[in-house]
């Protein structure tokens, strides 16, 4: 791979502030993870009588890494919309003529946005994660249990895919709106493919339930392996797909 | 169409010179619109080579072909002798290419736009202080893309072309943003570049082709019409016309021309004559001994040549 293409992306992510908003969105989830937890019982108390009456139990440790599992949606949002138009924002204006008739290959402009998305990705899913365990130690004081990361790394798997999805629908679409709707889609409809009977555990949807069960103790971590897998193979089969499609378009 | 010279040319120490840009019945539709119809150029080594059209003609459909951002539906092409497929692009790295109305990274500064086409291209950085002076942008070099004006873009697209040294330059009306100043500066730079490098640019402007170019050709719908160097084409507009203005209506001297065996045809209009000789100088040396036996003054002595636009005019309107 060319290397100068991907430093230039690199450096894009930083000077048109994406990986800022990106690795903002992340953190400020993240922050309030454990606090939401820890003080949600005293935050409805303090809402005004309204005839209802709310018995909450004393949050504990597990109750914050639900809002991990929860929140991470809100910031997959943001996710979609950065790589959404990843590749068809360059061909509607223009720009990608010029890198193109520099010799740079579509494969190399092709990984080389999906490796520093990946990146980005990684490091704001890494500093999510890290965020929210930190959160957690100070306001519950611990912070393991057995699943956590594997439970990570689902929820990771599940982001990717998302956002594999985006960028892919990015390089064969002429707008980014298939890219949201690729994006978006997918983060409504997969979660509702865990009820889908027994198949639903081979599906990549099962990597956001997954979580769950290992934080209650109602799974074990091996039953990560087959959506995990199939997650795997349908982030390949978009890659390639995307990528063959984009080498053939006409710019 | 009209073929004004061979893929082969000779040059002027007498051998013989391959086209460095060469197509072979050409064609692209968007759906039912022919873009391009079995269009056949032929690009000489070392030319300066108007691509004209109008609006619409097919030029950047072509150069879009030409640059590998478009599959042809039929035909051939090579650039440097090199056969080129949809796709492959690898070719590039000795062509310089200027797209329509190019677009850039709003972030980057000038400098840093053009340090990132040399990177690209495997190339050391240091001409391009020397580009930036000779485009005219050394002043703005620091200065956001996103607040440059369309004419410094266009400069940038002109300097960013040059920035590998190519041996082939492909233009898309290179000088169409550009004030008069600002398209004279750059037309001169494409002029001393004649000869060290093939350029090939399009242009719906004759009057930039008939200064600078040595080569042209014309297409319209998507067809060749016209191709050739610049002296055969406009020899195809016939002889140049003396246009006389005398200060009184003479039928003497109407006569006189009518009689005149050195005068293949003439106009006349009150004082106003226009005269096509077959001998341009002997015209010049009858003329006052005629003007003198019709007994009238001379107010207005002119000699026209035809222009590349009477040419385009007629070529284009069949």
């Amino acid at each position: 791979m060319r290397l100068s293409f991907f430093k230039k992306e690199f450096y894009e992510f930083f000077k048109t502030y994406r990986f800022y908003v990106l690795f903002g969105v992340f953190a400020f989830f993240a922050v309030f993870n454990a606090p939401i937890a820890r003080y949600l019982p005293q935050i409805l108390q303090a809402i005004p009588d309204m005839g209802i009456i709310i018995e909450m139990p004393e949050p504990v440790m597990a109750d914050a890494y639900i809002q991990f599992i929860s929140n991470v949606t809100n910031a997959f949002f943001a996710l979609i919309i950065i790589f959404m138009g990843s590749i068809s924002t360059e061909i509607k204006k223009g720009t990608i003529l010029l890198v193109l008739s520099k010799g740079v290959s579509r494969m190399d402009f092709f990984f080389s946005k999906y490796l520093n998305g990946l990146l980005m990705y990684t490091f704001s899913f890494v500093m999510y994660t890290l965020l929210t365990i930190v959160g957690i130690w100070i306001l519950f004081g611990e912070w393991y249990f057995a699943g956590l990361f594997v439970s990570a790394l689902s929820i990771y798997l599940f982001g990717l895919l998302i956002m594999t999805a985006a960028f892919s629908a990015s390089a064969v679409a002429k707008s980014a709106g298939p890219g949201a709707f690729a994006g978006f889609g997918l983060l409504v409809f997969l979660p509702l493919t865990d009820f889908f009977g027994k198949a639903a555990k081979f599906l990549p949807g099962h990597l956001m339930s997954l979580p769950v069960g290992l934080l209650d103790g109602s799974t074990t971590g091996s039953e990560i392996i087959w959506p995990a897998a199939v997650t795997i193979i349908f982030i390949g089969i978009m890659i390639s797909s995307a990528l063959l499609r984009f080498k053939k378009r006409e710019l | 169409m009209v073929i004004l010279s061979s893929n082969l040319y000779m040059d002027k120490h007498g051998g013989k010179n391959m086209s460095i840009i060469k197509t072979e019945k050409l064609t692209k539709h968007f759906k039912n619109v022919v873009a391009v119809d079995n269009l056949g150029i032929n690009v000489p080594e070392g030319s300066l080579y108007g691509f004209l059209g109008p609006n619409g003609a097919g030029k950047t459909t072509t150069i879009k072909m030409l640059t590998g951002f478009l599959k042809p539906d039929s035909g051939y092409f090579e650039v440097m002798g090199q056969k080129v497929n949809f796709g492959d692009t690898s070719y590039m790295q000795n062509i310089g290419f200027l797209p329509e109305a190019p677009s850039y990274y709003k972030y980057m500064s000038g400098q840093e736009f053009l340090e990132m086409c040399a990177h690209f291209q495997k190339r050391k950085t240091n001409g391009i202080q020397d580009l930036l002076r000779n485009t005219g942008l050394y002043n703005v070099k620091n200065r956001k893309l996103g607040a440059y004006s369309r004419g410094m873009k266009q400069r940038l697209g002109i300097a960013q072309a040059l920035v590998n040294d190519p041996a082939v330059l492909i233009l898309d009306e290179p000088v169409s943003a550009l004030d008069p100043m600002g398209r004279k500066d750059i037309l001169d730079m494409l002029a001393s570049l004649k000869g060290s490098k093939t350029i090939f640019f399009s242009t719906h402007i004759l009057s930039d082709v008939e200064r600078i170019c040595d080569h042209a050709a014309i297409i319209n719908e998507g067809k060749l019409l016209l191709e050739g160097s610049i002296n055969d084409i406009s020899a195809l507009g016939g002889r140049s016309r003396i246009n006389l203005e005398i200060d009184t209506v003479s039928d003497v001297l109407t006569k006189l021309l009518n009689e005149a065996p050195w005068v293949q045809d003439f106009t006349f209009e009150g004082v106003q004559y226009s005269i096509a000789a077959n001998d341009d100088k002997l015209a010049g040396r009858e003329i006052p001994h005629l003007l003198t036996e019709a007994d009238v003054a001379l107010v207005k002595y002119e000699q026209s040549e035809p222009t590349l636009e009477d040419i385009f005019v007629k070529v284009v309107n069949g």
